[in-house]
């Protein structure tokens, strides 16, 4: 991540949604249901926070029925991921003197 | 971490919101690892599909082969019910370049004892031969298995 050019995102910086980034980027997906429970908001909040971060190109969702019951996954896209990886190097440039 | 507000982090925050980020890891991290069933399951089914080989019976082998698949299907479907999530470590995560020498290393001695293998089965005739490479293969596959989870799990630990 630190040979990444630092760039502030204003689209990732709310803490929800850098969160939601942030357990995206470790993996390849990850269902809805569970990042609701890593980040302790509503089904609501985290829908709103997801469609921002999926208008912007960062979040790609994917539903699938399986055995009747609705799934729906998250996934950082290319985007979404250098982004990401982007603004961490930003905190990271502004904390250097630490 | 901070509010929602445009780009005037400052230090304090900026390292408030590295540490949420560190901690969100370390707590993705505690659900990742599979239970130990899990990569059991897995070497079985490559012992399964390699043992059958000593039937020579290319139907028993076929029929073992499709089970396998599915069962692998089906141990894919309980990963991602068990921990909600689905991550090959070769493309993201901390540690890929670990686990793609370590695929590397795997692919190559499974390629040779397939072969030392079949030739002792087929050309040899030594029956079993392939109960026995399909004994050690899958139980490396397992452990290789656990192996990569928990090297994925490490890395996460150790931070962004």
């Amino acid at each position: 991540m630190t040979a990444v050019a630092p760039r502030f995102d204003a689209v990732i910086h709310p803490p929800p949604r850098l969160q939601i980034c942030g357990l995206l980027a470790a993996v390849d997906t990850m269902e809805f249901a569970a990042v609701r429970d890593q980040v302790g908001v509503s089904d609501s909040v985290l829908s709103k926070h997801v469609k921002q971060l999926e208008e912007a190109g960062y979040v790609a969702v994917r539903k699938a029925t399986i055995a009747s019951r609705q799934r729906t996954s998250l996934a950082l896209t290319r985007a979404g991921r250098a982004a990401f990886t982007a603004h961490v190097a930003e905190l990271r440039r502004i904390t250097e003197g630490l | 971490m901070t509010g929602d507000h445009d780009g005037d982090l400052d230090v304090a925050q900026a390292a408030a919101q590295l540490a949420a980020l560190e901690g969100d890891r370390a707590a993705l991290a505690d659900r990742l690892v599979q239970p130990w069933w899990w990569d059991a399951s897995l070497g079985f089914l490559l012992f399964a599909v390699l043992g059958s080989y000593s039937l020579h019976n290319s139907w028993v082998t076929v029929g073992v082969a499709v089970a396998a698949a599915a069962g692998l299907g089906g141990l894919v479907a309980a990963y991602q019910r068990i921990t909600g999530t689905w991550w090959d470590a070769r493309k993201v995560g901390p540690v890929q370049a670990q686990v793609r020498r370590a695929m590397r290393w795997w692919l190559a001695a499974y390629a040779v004892l397939l072969v030392l293998g079949c030739l002792a089965e087929y050309q040899l005739d030594w029956r079993g031969a392939m109960v026995g490479v399909g004994a050690v293969l899958g139980t490396a596959c397992g452990l290789l298995s656990r192996w990569v989870s928990r090297a994925y799990v490490a890395g996460l630990r150790a931070g962004l």
